[in-house]
């Protein structure tokens, strides 16, 4: 299956969506393209496409965004990249949360009426614990089960 | 001590301090880890083990590359492993990417890419710019080098399920390429004792000579493969974790031959590392003097795995 480049039409709507919920500059994005494929955008370097014919490969790039439409769910590869862009959607959680949101447990967190519904980056010391969906009242996890699996038993975060 | 009759027979006069050699094969093996340039962690890996109080060893200062102590499931299971701050791997294994000299921006193929050791450390490399072919024919494999690549966060990289020899590029595509062809993993034999690994066989151990002119024959495919792959002025690395002269000096040699604008470079890493030349003669066989430019790394040397790196330039 031939993959499919976003237009510049969608290509905007994906930066004003980033630009809106986690701060991320437009500028960031020059040195990308965005391709839609398998329910999701992928993320990759401007201009491969020019270099290699991406029809024949089985897959390029990193999945940032998953959904078939818009508004997307943020992947672990979107916080690995734009992080260090964010300035908004993030959440500082102490410890214990932190381990709850590994074990896929949902966390209550006091959240104000600034809090608006959707996905949020949460950290612990300024370090990307996991992706959690704000819902009425609380943070459910979206670590996946197979990760969860991987991860030692014996996971801890000290204060 | 155990009996190695593969490497007692065939590798005694080969292998300098041959019984320092048998004896690296029972003695732990350390468990390394490479950071990874492109982790979006706060922290670096020196700083973690640092909190962690851990006594690690930093065995290449130029390298962010740490040795641990064990067990080697604690590392695979930490949340920095799975947010991509580091990737376990031999010491001897990194030789292959670094004697590449690569640059950001450059057109590179990796043609045996699984499982993503050596790819994602190109994709570090690379700092993410320019383009990175990655290819690998077997599905299982290939799904162990898309976990690895995503979860190193690796954008600039596009995987391709091709044998190496049936990739469907045009000649002279690439800027650079690494060949780390299959081979029969004498090197690693090590690890696997250690490991108390079931995978290999006693009797594996014992030299299979169909089996070993299959495997000669397909690493004379793909040296011939990437030869026409490659940009003239572009860099080849060959690379095996075998002692075999057969599976190394013997298809640099068939390349060597074969394409008169091929010649072997020496391997410049930018720091000291416990190396032997490669062999100009063996068992009846030799070789031109050039070979002595190719490297062979022993696990009594640099306490690693066992490797063969050889580097040419196409004029």
């Amino acid at each position: 299956m031939l993959p499919n480049l976003l237009n510049d039409n969608e290509f905007q709507l994906i930066q004003n969506y980033c630009f809106d919920r986690y701060g991320i500059e437009k500028e960031v994005w020059i040195y990308y393209s965005l391709y839609k494929r398998k329910e999701g955008l992928w993320l990759v370097n401007k201009g491969i496409e020019n270099q290699i014919d991406l029809s024949q490969a089985e897959s390029f790039g990193l999945r940032i965004l998953s959904g078939k439409n818009y508004p997307y769910k943020i992947t672990r590869s979107f916080v690995q990249v734009f992080l260090k862009h964010m300035s908004k959607g993030l959440i500082e959680v102490t410890s214990a949360q932190a381990e709850s949101l590994l074990k896929r447990e949902t966390i209550q967190i006091e959240a104000g009426p600034n809090f608006q519904k959707g996905y949020y980056v949460c950290l612990y010391q300024e370090k990307f614990v996991a992706i959690a969906l704000r819902t009425q009242d609380a943070f459910v996890s979206q670590v996946p089960k197979s990760l969860t699996g991987q991860l030692s038993n014996n996971l801890k975060f000290s204060e | 001590m155990m009996d190695w009759p593969l490497f007692s027979e065939r590798y005694r006069e080969l292998i300098p301090n041959f019984s320092e050699f048998l004896s690296s094969l029972e003695k732990p093996f350390p468990i390394g880890l490479r950071e990874n340039p492109l982790s979006c962690l706060p922290y670096g890996l020196e700083e973690k083990l640092k909190k962690m109080n851990c006594d690690y060893n930093r065995p290449i200062l130029e390298l962010d590359y740490f040795e641990v102590p064990g067990p080697r499931k604690n590392w695979g299971g930490d949340i920095d492993h799975h947010l991509g701050l580091y990737f376990m791997q031999a010491l001897s294994s990194l030789m292959a990417p670094l004697a590449l000299a690569l640059r950001p921006g450059s057109m590179v193929l990796d043609m045996c890419a699984a499982p993503g050791g050596k790819t994602t450390h190109l994709c570090g490399i690379m700092e993410n710019k320019g383009t990175l072919v990655a290819t690998e024919p077997d599905l299982n494999r290939r799904r162990i080098l898309k976990g690895n690549l995503t979860r190193l966060a690796s954008f600039n990289t596009a995987i391709y399920p091709f044998k190496g020899q049936d990739l469907p590029f045009n000649n002279e595509s690439f800027d650079c390429i690494l060949l780390d062809g299959p081979c029969s993993s004498e090197g690693t034999f090590r690890t696997d004792v250690i490991n108390g690994s079931k995978r290999r066989k006693n009797n594996y151990l014992e030299y299979n000579r169909y089996f070993r002119e299959s495997l000669h024959k397909e690493q004379i495919e793909l040296i011939e493969k990437s030869y026409k792959l490659l940009k003239k002025g572009g860099t080849l690395v060959y690379s095996t974790c075998t002692y075999d002269p057969q599976e190394n000096e013997e298809v640099v040699m068939h390349a060597l031959q074969k394409f008169s604008d091929l010649s072997l470079v020496p391997i410049e890493l930018g720091f000291h590392l416990d190396v032997c030349p490669g062999v100009t003669q063996y068992n009846g066989q030799s070789y031109c003097e050039e070979m002595a430019l190719t490297a062979r790394l022993y696990p009594h040397f640099i306490n690693s795995i066992g490797f063969y790196v050889a580097k040419f330039i196409k004029r």
